[in-house]
């Protein structure tokens, strides 16, 4: 393992049998496993049904259910499943507030997610961007291959000012049918719907962890009467009275807007917090994408 | 420029720590970096925020308040330090308001008559500051000896050129001008010069000097010639004679050597004494010069040095050429060729000597007190404030210096 980890080795090999116990206990209790729900296989075996994205093959197109259901779906197999994962980790400025608490843990997350991908098999690479890619890692496999992984998160650093969140540097240059993984706080005062759009599209699997700090919208006691936005400059000036509160409200709303989206797009987002250790994240966001899955499973089934 | 006696300025310092704190929207509009600062989108707009004041800091308050200690703190010795007042103050001060009109002697200065060869040129400036013309007695003395005394009318506002003449004889006393004038200050009512140094200088003439010199050197204003050895001023040494130690002396070589003539083309070295541009006009000179001449050149032609001095004192003026020569010595400049040889010597100009004593303009400036009673206390003051003042300043100073620790503390913190 790299001297340059983020993550301690003893708390990744925890990991490990954490992560394997789960998806054996799913690849038990499901005859076809989910994202991330697979333990090796190989072969065009079927895997499941998903709906038709833009993009998607027509011949893979399961009429027969689709007519059942009144959607369009497709055929995944395990080809597909064992999806190339691409880590896509923000480091705009953003990403640098409160001591880069973060940044820091966004570094913890792409490495065990690249752990995950790792232990299940699967072929994994990573882009930290911001408004351009800053570093990029290709797909690969193996431990080697986590290793230079690893090294290169080491090398990573955050953008101090400027630099605002566009998803475009993932996606761009990427193969159709490529899994996503972002790792971001995906505050933006544009709009990132679009964006994420497009990287739906493209991808077969998109999955969010949404960072956010527990001091976002805390001020200093006293003498503060505007902030600055560190990624675009902007000045605003803030009410003496309620303005933490307002704030606080506001980041509410965007939260439960992207997960409004993320729930209609089939998206998987996990929103944590920058005080929360790795481990839990990751439990929970795959907790999350079991479940997910499962649930989905079943209601396929229910329907046919 | 700064000058700490104008209410303007001392108020101007006072202002600064006010201001600075009157000012403190500016200094408090701390801005904090954050995620995304369209969360913080405030419902007041920015332009219209501006107007607001922001609130009372108390810390600013009293650091504002400490600038303004130090300032006035720093400004009190400069204000009425006791050593000003005794410089200035007590000086240019007087008690009664009313007593606005003062009458000084500024100058007074003895020059040689220019057409009377046993007689001196005085000269008084007496400036009023008086609102109306007046009259006042004026005496003049030498020593004892009464030169002048006749009542001078003076214009208001205005300095007054009093002249007056007196005798060579009466040369080297103390010479003294009076006003009698019922002013504040009667110290500017006199002036006295010494004229001593205006006596003239006598000159020994030794070895085989020509009439030609001996004319032009009794023809310099301000020399007495003499062959008799008794004190003399300076010494004219013409060819071997014996050369006397311990006074100034323009020694004149023998130049029996073979020369030539020249026309012109001389150059004076020496600039302090003003003769540089005296022409001469043709003369011979001396084809070969001894190897090392004493001194630093200060006639020189074609590359040969014809005079030269040694910078001790008393100096010697050392001439290589034939300065008694016919050629020469009929020529106008002559004489005055003789006489900037020996004001070299002397080092000092004897054809114009010139003494006089000012007193400065400020001690005849007057600025009355507000009341015959306020200097003194105001010196008190001073006295006073000045004792307390590096107690203040390094006070003051060491809770800036906290307050910018604590402050930078903060702002890490926050960080």
């Amino acid at each position: 393992m790299s001297n340059m980890s983020n993550i301690d080795v003893g708390d990744l090999a925890a990991f490990e049998k954490m992560a394997l116990k789960a998806l054996r206990a799913q690849a038990r209790s499901e005859t076809r496993a989910a994202p991330f729900g697979r333990l090796r296989r190989n072969g065009m075996d079927y895997a499941e049904h998903r709906p038709y994205r833009a993009g998607d093959d027509i011949r893979r197109i399961d009429w027969r259910t689709s007519q059942r259901l009144g959607q369009t779906y497709v055929r995944q197999f395990d080809a597909e499943a064992n999806a190339d994962w691409i880590i896509c980790l923000d480091c705009s400025a953003s990403m640098s507030i409160d001591q880069a608490s973060k940044w820091k843990l966004g570094l913890q997350l792409a490495e065990a997610f690249a752990y995950l991908c790792l232990i299940t098999g699967q072929g994994f690479g990573l882009r930290v961007f911001s408004n351009k890619l800053d570093l990029a890692c290709p797909l690969g496999r193996g431990h080697a291959h986590f290793a230079t992984l690893v090294a290169l998160l080491g090398d990573a650093s955050v953008v101090r000012q400027g630099g605002t969140t566009h998803f475009e540097p993932c996606y761009s240059g990427t193969h159709h049918g490529t899994a996503f993984i972002i790792i971001s706080d995906f505050l933006s005062a544009e709009s990132l719907v679009q964006e994420l759009d497009l990287l739906v599209q493209i991808s077969s699997n998109t999955q969010l962890i949404q960072i956010t700090s527990p001091r976002e919208c805390v001020l200093p006691p006293k003498g503060v009467r505007s902030v600055q936005d560190v990624e675009t400059g902007r000045n605003v000036s803030i009410e003496a009275q309620g303005a933490e509160h307002h704030a606080q409200a506001r980041l509410a709303l965007l939260q439960s807007d992207l997960l409004d989206y993320c729930l209609e797009q089939n998206i998987f987002l996990t929103q944590c917090q920058s005080n929360e250790a790795w481990r839990h994240v990751v439990a929970r966001h795959l907790e999350n994408v079991l479940g997910v899955a499962r649930g989905q499973r079943v209601a396929t089934d229910d329907h046919a | 420029m700064l000058d700490w006696q104008n209410p303007a300025w001392l108020f101007s310092l006072f202002a600064i720590g006010p201001i600075w704190w009157l000012h403190r929207r500016a200094l408090m509009n701390e801005t904090v970096h954050v995620s995304a600062a369209f969360l913080w989108a405030s419902t007041i707009p920015m332009a219209e925020e501006k107007k607001q004041r922001a609130p009372a800091d108390s810390m600013w308050l009293l650091r504002a308040a400490l600038f303004s200690c130090l300032m006035i703190a720093l400004a009190n010795p400069f204000l009425i330090s006791p050593e000003r007042a005794a410089a200035r103050s007590p000086a240019t001060v007087i008690g009664d308001v009313s007593a606005k009109d003062e009458i000084a002697l500024t100058q007074l200065s003895v020059r040689r008559s220019s057409h009377e060869s046993d007689s001196w040129n005085g000269n008084l400036l007496i400036n009023s500051t008086a609102q109306q013309s007046m009259t006042v007695p004026l005496t003049i003395r030498l020593k004892d000896h009464v030169i002048a005394s006749t009542t001078v009318q003076l214009d208001p506002m205005k300095t007054t050129l009093y002249g007056f003449t007196f005798p060579n004889s009466a040369l080297g006393d103390m010479l003294s001008a009076q006003v009698t004038s019922p002013d504040a200050r009667t110290e500017n009512d006199q002036l006295q010069l010494e004229t001593s140094a205006l006596l003239p200088v006598t000159t020994r003439i030794a070895g085989d000097c020509s009439t030609y010199m001996h004319a032009a050197l009794r023809s310099v204003p301000g020399l007495v010639v003499t062959t008799t050895p008794n004190n003399p001023g300076v010494a004219v040494i013409c060819g071997d004679a014996s050369i006397p130690v311990g006074i100034a002396t323009l020694i004149l070589h023998n130049t029996d050597l073979e020369t030539s003539m020249i026309a012109g083309s001389v150059q004076w070295r020496k600039q302090d004494l003003g003769f540089s541009d005296l022409e001469l006009g043709s003369f011979a000179v001396p084809n070969v010069l001894p190897q090392s001449l004493p001194g630093s050149p200060v006639l020189t032609t074609d590359n040969r040095t014809l005079v030269t001095v040694e910078n001790t004192l008393p100096r010697r003026v050392h001439v290589w050429f034939d300065v008694q020569q016919k050629s020469l010595a009929l020529t106008p400049q002559y004489p005055i060729l003789v006489n900037q040889l020996v004001s070299l010597a002397l080092a000092q100009d004897q054809s114009d000597s010139v003494a006089y004593v000012n007193r400065p303009h400020e001690l005849t400036a007057l600025t009355p007190a507000r009341s015959s009673t306020q200097a003194p206390n105001a010196q008190a003051t001073a006295q006073h404030t000045t004792a307390l003042a590096p107690w203040l300043i390094a006070f003051a100073g060491l809770l800036l210096i906290l307050d910018g620790l604590w402050h930078v503390r903060r702002m890490q913190r926050r960080d």
